[in-house]
This record gives structure tokens, C-alpha cells and sequence, in this order.
């Protein structure tokens, strides 16, 4: 009997031995990706006549097909390889993608903008400081040190346009995820997507490709360059505080709506680190 | 009989335990218990309240249990036909549908001995750690399929040991329950104590699951280990009841992924005397959900079950807001007053006055993020998650109950039981949506019975409920009668304050009651809502058409 009592307690204690998986940090695998929901916005100044330019656009492509959804670029059109050649539609380089938010941050021909002189392409990735501006041969690394980072806002933007008056619509409601005391922004932006026109690419013989498939460029803003600040530092945001806000604008005359997105993003304005973004087609 | 019964057992893969069926009927015949039970509805579509009909246009669940003892060996089975599942039970894609015998056992005890093989229920303590158990209600069948021992060491210490899969509609989860517990009855361990007043019995349970990790992102545990640990002391008229849980990190579908420990607090104390009793019940509960799929989810593959503590209704129009349990993070707190005024008195009468009080409330936990940039909510997957402070409360206010019940007896032919409810419901935590809001509900209720000399009774019952949220107010009327083996009922439960469309919930039908056997049937419409047993709760969707139930003993 005495060796039944021993088999059944070493069974139960067996039971009970079988213990489990104390699992430290990194709690992810090494080498994986993992996206929390947090889009990462990229300024990439550009102007049509700059050669190198589309270096940087592919650059964005090689993000976009990386991370998809999660990154949020604008082409924003500057300086002096930006300028036109005429009205003439049948000349090269007539177009004119430059706006006024474009001139005011990259500087139109000679005279520079906030950032100063600059050398396109260049760009910012997820922070508007002028300190960091960045080569394109650097976003990608810069997009991978925000891109498993959580979002502390959530973005939602309604998008309205009537025909009848070419008036674009957009309300925005900024939710808070993370409990903080930043003062933040929100700025609005439309941008559009596909303008078949010139580009200088010196990689190309002969470099001026007529049919170049421009894409992300910003057309307008609705609140400006900088946005409007939304919540100041002197109070806490918890989660789940909402601040909501509606803009309008008139459409261009040369963009097609069909491929017209609204961009909105958050930043925080001591720091200029953008916290979120948001893109969805105007219709 | 036995032979159809030992080819049953064959059937169900249980040979080795049929033979020995067989070399006992030979000597003693045993004894055959078992039951049967089939629902089934006809369903008839109905747009104005949102009903559908159903292809087969009718649906049975059926089940019958048949169980075999002969001295110390017992075996049975239960055979099970969903043709189809009944709508609003679990049934993703048909998963529950069909037939066959998911549940079949032996068991044999010798001595301090008992060994189960085969499926079998087990529940260790409250449930905080372990917990598997059959609700037909719910369909809810978690059984495990495995090994069990019982082995009593020494007179008022048991203990049990278990491996075990888990039953998942026709199949098993992919984890692997390995579980033990113990209890010590002092007063019986020590026989100095045996007659003492003061009775104490403590226990602890461990329990581990293994599930192979597949995760494409996490470093997910193979094996997650829960413990508890719990008293019960009771004093003459006063009792506790008391256990504590604590989980190691188990990333989940349920917790989206967090490796936080998990933690719960169950705490029951009560007090009773002839015409008095008191119940005074908390728990706190953190991050507690424990399935053998860590991908699981609703009522599937639960190893733990978190005991609700807010009072269940068996009426109709206050069981429209029952209270979910949260395993992912709650607070709750009961406090219960029944007392009987005697009789003879003033307010007492002739035969006395049951009286009950009832308040129940259930908030959130507070979390805290764990750094300046992961979020709290939603859960930061892949994370420690967040941190919280044990038996901290939340602001967020889940679920209160405040209700009082007066139940008399007039004369020996009328009976009467009067309740008032008071219901705060947090409809989006409880039912998982958004922007709904809470429901704020008053409910009176009038219960008359009236019993007449033929041992007929004629029963009624008039339940209002006044909210201006979710459907809006709701009066209820039903009329009962019954004589021995029949009873018959109709009833109305009219939406007059929905602002949409003020429907009607009718429904008329019978029943008969003879030695074991209950046969009901009746027409009707049913509201769309949630049923909630023990704070497990399924969806119940809106339905028009016939239903017949019969059930059996043997």
C-alpha cells in the first residue's frame, strides 16, 4: 500500500512540478516589426528640376512598401528647382507645384524659407525642428527608431466636398491615448497624388522625363504651416480626452479631386516631434 | 439493456472498461441512471423585431447522459446532436454542429483512491485557477479529457492531481492542463479539534497549461502557471471564505498581449441565524483570464472561472442588464440583508415577512502607464501592459444593483412577493461597444399567487421597468395556472417606451410534469438581449416561432 501512496503523491506532485515560463524583456523577437498604429509623417523637399530628387522619392517608395500605411509622406516643392518656365503648357517644366505653405517652409528661388538655404532633396522625418533635417539616405533609419513606438493621439478626420462649390471639408478629432501634458498642434494639409508632369532625373539619359509620376504633393494647407495648437502644457490630456476641430478650403483649380487625401498630424510644439498622422481620400 | 449499454461503451472507446461492466453484471448488475434533455424552436421570421428565420426552420439541441455504477466503478457517456445549433448558442461557422459522443468516462475508487480517466469536471477552490463545468444554458462545455487522481493522504487532507486537454465543441484546445490541489480540514487533521467551534479548512491549487509558442512577433511562455491559495473560517453563526489568485505572464488574445501578471481577490464572509442572514462579499480581479488557447476567445476554453458577485434575477425585466464578469480588470463589492419579521407581529402577520436587501457595485481598476510614451488602453501589445496597485479602484463605474424584496404570505391561499430594482448598467463595457452610454433603470415588481383547494394555483405577475436609455421603458404581464402534472402561462412584455417602433413580446404555452419527465411547449416572440449565468453571458438573438422542450430522468 505504501508504494501506491508513493506512485499516487509523486503523480500529484508531478502535476504540480510542472511549472512555467518566466518571459523577460525584449518581450518581441528580434528582427520583427511591430506596428502599433503609429504613422510616421516625412517632409520631403523637392522641386521638379532637382536631378537627385527622385533618389529620395524612391527612397519613400522603398519605406511605403516596407511599412505601408504607416508612413505618411509630402512632397513639398521648393526653391529654385521648383521654378517654372513659362505658362506655356507645351514647354517643359510650365508647371507650377509650389504653394505658398511650400515657399514659406523651403524658400521659393533664391530666398530661403524657416529651414534656411537648403540642399534637395532633404526632408524631416516625424519632427519639424530645423536641427533635423535630414539626408534621404537617413529616413529610413529614422523611421524605424518611431515606427514601434505608440501613438499617443488617434486621428479621425471626416472628409466632405461639394461639387457644387469646390469647397473641401474637414473635421478632425484628435483622441488621446497616452496620458501627457504636452502643448500640441494639430496642422491640416491636402495633398494629391499621381500629377503626371516633368522631372529632372540625372540617372535617366535624357534626364528630363516628361511623363514622371509625381506623388504626395502638398497642395494646400487649411490651417496653415503650423497648424493650430490645440492643447496647451499648463493642462493634462488623459485618455480618452477628445479635441475636435473643422476646416475648410476652396479646391484648386488644376487638382483632381479623385486623387486628393486630407493629411492631418499632431506635434508637439516645444519639442516639434510629430505624434501623429492621419491620411484619407478627400472622396 | 447492459448489452446496449456495453456496446455504448465500446463505441466510446472504453472496451477495456465495457469488459469490466460485463464481469460485474454478471455478479451484481449495477445500476443505469441517466437523463435526457431536447429543446427545440421553430423559427418564424418576424422584421419587426428583427427576427430571422433559419434554412432548416427548425433547430434541436439534444443531449442525454447514461451513466453505469456497480460498487466502487462508475463509467458513463453523453451522446449530443446539434441539428442544428439552436441560434445565440456558440456556433462560429458551424463549429458546434453535428453529433457524437464528446463526453464519455470510468471512474473507480479504492480505498482513499479515486481515478477518473476520460472527461471529467473539476473545480479547485472557487474556480479563480481552475474551474470546468457545463452550463447547456450558455453552451457552455469546457470538460477536460484527461487523468485524475484523488487521493485522500490522511483524514481531512485530500488531494488532487490532473492532466487534462480541454474539450472545444467536437475537438480538444491545443493546451495541456496539468493541475493539483490540496485541502487540509484541520478540524478533522487533529482530532483535539474535531468538536471545536471554530472550523477552519485551508487549501491551494496550482495549475499550468502548455501551449506550444507560434507567435510571429512576441517570445510568448509555452507553459503559464496560475496558484491560489485560500482559508475558509467559520465561528459558530459567522463565516469567511476567502482565496487569492496570482497568474504568471500569459500574453493573450484576452489581454492583447501584455505580459503583466495576473491577480485576484475573492473575499465571502457571511452571518446567519435563525430569521437573519448577511452576506457581505469583494473582489478585485486583474488581468485573471486563463485559457487553454491563448487565442481564444467569448466563452471558449476558459481553465478559470472569476464567480460573479452581484445578485442573478429571475425575473424577466431585471435580468435585462445582468453584470459580465471582466476579467481583464474590475472591482466589486456585495452586501446582502435578509431578514424574517416574525410572526405575530404588526408587520410580521399571521405567518411572517421575508424581507431581503441587496446592493451590488462594480467599478474598474485603476492602471497606470508604465512609461511617459506606451499607452494604457488599448493594451500595449507586447508590453508589460501597465501597472496597477493591488485592490486599487477606478473611477469607472461598471455596473450597480440596488434592489429590496418583500415576500409575504397573506392566508394559506395568497402569496405575494413585492421587488423594487434599481439598475446603473455601463452598457459599452458590459456589452463591449461604444457610444450607448450607461442604463439607468427603475423596476417594480408584483407577484401574486393564489392557491386554490384543488391544489390548482393561479399565478401573476406585473414588472415594469422605467429607463430612458437603450429601448426605453418595458411592461411586463404574465398569468400562470397550475394543477398537478399541467401548467399553463401566457404573457406580454410590451417595449412601450422603445421611441422606434413599441413592440410586443408575447408568448402562450404549456407543460406537463409526470414522475421525471417535463414536457413544455409554447409560441412566442423574444427580445434580442444577453443571458448572463455566473457572469458568463451569451447573446441571445431577437426570435419568433414555436419551442418544445422535453427532458427525462431515468
Amino acid at each position: 500500500m505504501k508504494y501506491i501512496k508513493f506512485a499516487v503523491i509523486s503523480f500529484l506532485l508531478g502535476m504540480f512540478a510542472t511549472s512555467c515560463d518566466i518571459i523577460e524583456e525584449p518581450y518581441t523577437k528580434e528582427g520583427v516589426f511591430v506596428w502599433h498604429g503609429r504613422k510616421i509623417l516625412i517632409y520631403d523637399f523637392t522641386g521638379h528640376k532637382c536631378g537627385n530628387c527622385p533618389r529620395a522619392h524612391e527612397t519613400i517608395n522603398s519605406l511605403i512598401n516596407i511599412y505601408d500605411e504607416a508612413v505618411i509622406p509630402i512632397a513639398i516643392h521648393c526653391t529654385a528647382f521648383a521654378r517654372v518656365t513659362g505658362s506655356d503648357s507645351t514647354q517643359p517644366y510650365y508647371y507650377d507645384f509650389r504653394t505658398d505653405i511650400g515657399d514659406y517652409l523651403g524658400g521659393r528661388m533664391t530666398e530661403p524659407g524657416y529651414y534656411g538655404e537648403l540642399t534637395l532633396p532633404i526632408g524631416l522625418v516625424n519632427n519639424l525642428a530645423k536641427e533635423k533635417l535630414l539626408s534621404h539616405t537617413a529616413w529610413p533609419t529614422e523611421v524605424a527608431k518611431f515606427i514601434s513606438s505608440f501613438p499617443e493621439y488617434l486621428i479621425e478626420i471626416q472628409p466632405e466636398y461639394s461639387n457644387e462649390n469646390d469647397i473641401v471639408k474637414a473635421d478632425i478629432k484628435v483622441k488621446t491615448s497616452v496620458t501627457n501634458s504636452r502643448k500640441i498642434a494639430l496642422t491640416v494639409f491636402i495633398i494629391e497624388e499621381h500629377i503626371i508632369n516633368w522631372q529632372t532625373d540625372y540617372n535617366k539619359t535624357p534626364k528630363d522625363i516628361p511623363n514622371y509620376e509625381h506623388n504626395h504633393v502638398l497642395r494646400a494647407g487649411f490651417n496653415g504651416a503650423w497648424g493650430e495648437v490645440i492643447k496647451n502644457n499648463t493642462n493634462v490630456t488623459v485618455l480618452g480626452d477628445e479635441y475636435t476641430k473643422s476646416y475648410s478650403i476652396t479646391k484648386g483649380n488644376d487638382w483632381k479631386i479623385q486623387n486628393c487625401f486630407i493629411v492631418a498630424f499632431v506635434y508637439d510644439v516645444d519639442t516639434y516631434e510629430v505624434l501623429q498622422a492621419e491620411m484619407i481620400k478627400v472622396q | 439493456m447492459k448489452k446496449i449499454f456495453t456496446l455504448f461503451l465500446n463505441l466510446a472507446g472504453l472496451g477495456i472498461f465495457s469488459l469490466l461492466a460485463q464481469e460485474n453484471t454478471e455478479n451484481n448488475s449495477g445500476q443505469i441512471t441517466g437523463n435526457f434533455q431536447t429543446d427545440a424552436q421553430y423559427y418564424i421570421e418576424d422584421q419587426s423585431i428583427g427576427a430571422t428565420a433559419v434554412k432548416e426552420y427548425m433547430l434541436v439541441n439534444s443531449w442525454a447522459n447514461f451513466i453505469y455504477s456497480n460498487q466502487n466503478f462508475s463509467a458513463g457517456f453523453r451522446y449530443e446532436g446539434y441539428m442544428n445549433t439552436l441560434l445565440g448558442y456558440p456556433n462560429s461557422g458551424g463549429i458546434n454542429d453535428g453529433i457524437g459522443i464528446p463526453f464519455r468516462w470510468a471512474m473507480f475508487s479504492k480505498d482513499d483512491l479515486e481515478i477518473t480517466v476520460g472527461n471529467f469536471y473539476e473545480q479547485f477552490g472557487n474556480g479563480l485557477v481552475l474551474r470546468s463545468y457545463e452550463e447547456k444554458m450558455l453552451g457552455i462545455d469546457n470538460a477536460l479529457d484527461g487523468f485524475r487522481i484523488k487521493y485522500q493522504l490522511h483524514k481531512g487532507i485530500n488531494l488532487t492531481g490532473l492532466i487534462a486537454k480541454q474539450r472545444y465543441y467536437w475537438n480538444h484546445g491545443p493546451g495541456i492542463i496539468r493541475g493539483f490541489d490540496g485541502t487540509i480540514q484541520i478540524n478533522e487533521v487533529f482530532q483535539s479539534l474535531e468538536e471545536s467551534s471554530l472550523r477552519l479548512n485551508i487549501g491551494g491549487s496550482f495549475v499550468s497549461k502548455f501551449q506550444h509558442e507560434d507567435h510571429p512577433l512576441y517570445n510568448l511562455p509555452d507553459n503559464v502557471a496560475a496558484m491560489s491559495g485560500r482559508i475558509m473560517i467559520r465561528y459558530k453563526n459567522f463565516d469567511i471564505n476567502s482565496e487569492y489568485a496570482y497568474k504568471f505572464n500569459d500574453p493573450s488574445l484576452d489581454n492583447s498581449y501584455i505580459f503583466k501578471p495576473g491577480q485576484a481577490l475573492l473575499i465571502n464572509t457571511s452571518y446567519a441565524k435563525k430569521g437573519l442572514g448577511i452576506v457581505l462579499s469583494t473582489k478585485w480581479v486583474d488581468n485573471m483570464a486563463f485559457r487553454s488557447d491563448r487565442n481564444a476567445s467569448l466563452t471558449d476554453l476558459n481553465i478559470n472561472q472569476l464567480p460573479e458577485i452581484t445578485k442573478n434575477h429571475i425575473y424577466v425585466l431585471p435580468a435585462f442588464y445582468p453584470y459580465a464578469t471582466q476579467p481583464n480588470g474590475e472591482w466589486g463589492a456585495k452586501a446582502e440583508i435578509m431578514y424574517k419579521i416574525p410572526k405575530n407581529t404588526l408587520l410580521g402577520g399571521k405567518y411572517g415577512t421575508n424581507v431581503s436587501l441587496n446592493y451590488s457595485r462594480a467599478h474598474d481598476i485603476k492602471k497606470t502607464q508604465i512609461n511617459d510614451s506606451t499607452p494604457v488602453f488599448p493594451p500595449a501589445s507586447g508590453t508589460y501592459g501597465y501597472n496597477t496597485k493591488f485592490f486599487s479602484i477606478g473611477d469607472k463605474l461598471y455596473f450597480q444593483d440596488i434592489n429590496f424584496e418583500i415576500s409575504k404570505k397573506w392566508s394559506k391561499k395568497i402569496l405575494s412577493n413585492f421587488s423594487y430594482v434599481y439598475l446603473i448598467y455601463n452598457y459599452d463595457v458590459l456589452r463591449g461597444i461604444t457610444g450607448h452610454g450607461n442604463v439607468y433603470a427603475h423596476i417594480g415588481i408584483v407577484d401574486m399567487t393564489y392557491k386554490f383547494e384543488n391544489s390548482s394555483a393561479l399565478k401573476t405577475e406585473i414588472q415594469h421597468m422605467f429607463t430612458k436609455q437603450d429601448e426605453g421603458s418595458w411592461v411586463l404581464g404574465m398569468i400562470e395556472y397550475s394543477l398537478p402534472g399541467w401548467f399553463f402561462t401566457v404573457f406580454d412584455n410590451w417595449n412601450y417606451g422603445n421611441p422606434e417602433s413599441k413592440k410586443h413580446y408575447y408568448s402562450i404555452g404549456f407543460g406537463h410534469i409526470s414522475g421525471g419527465t417535463r414536457i413544455q411547449l409554447s409560441y412566442g416572440k423574444q427580445r434580442a438581449g444577453v443571458m448572463c449565468i455566473g457572469g458568463v453571458c451569451r447573446n441571445v438573438p431577437a426570435s419568433n416561432g414555436v419551442f418544445v422542450s422535453i427532458s427525462s430522468t431515468f
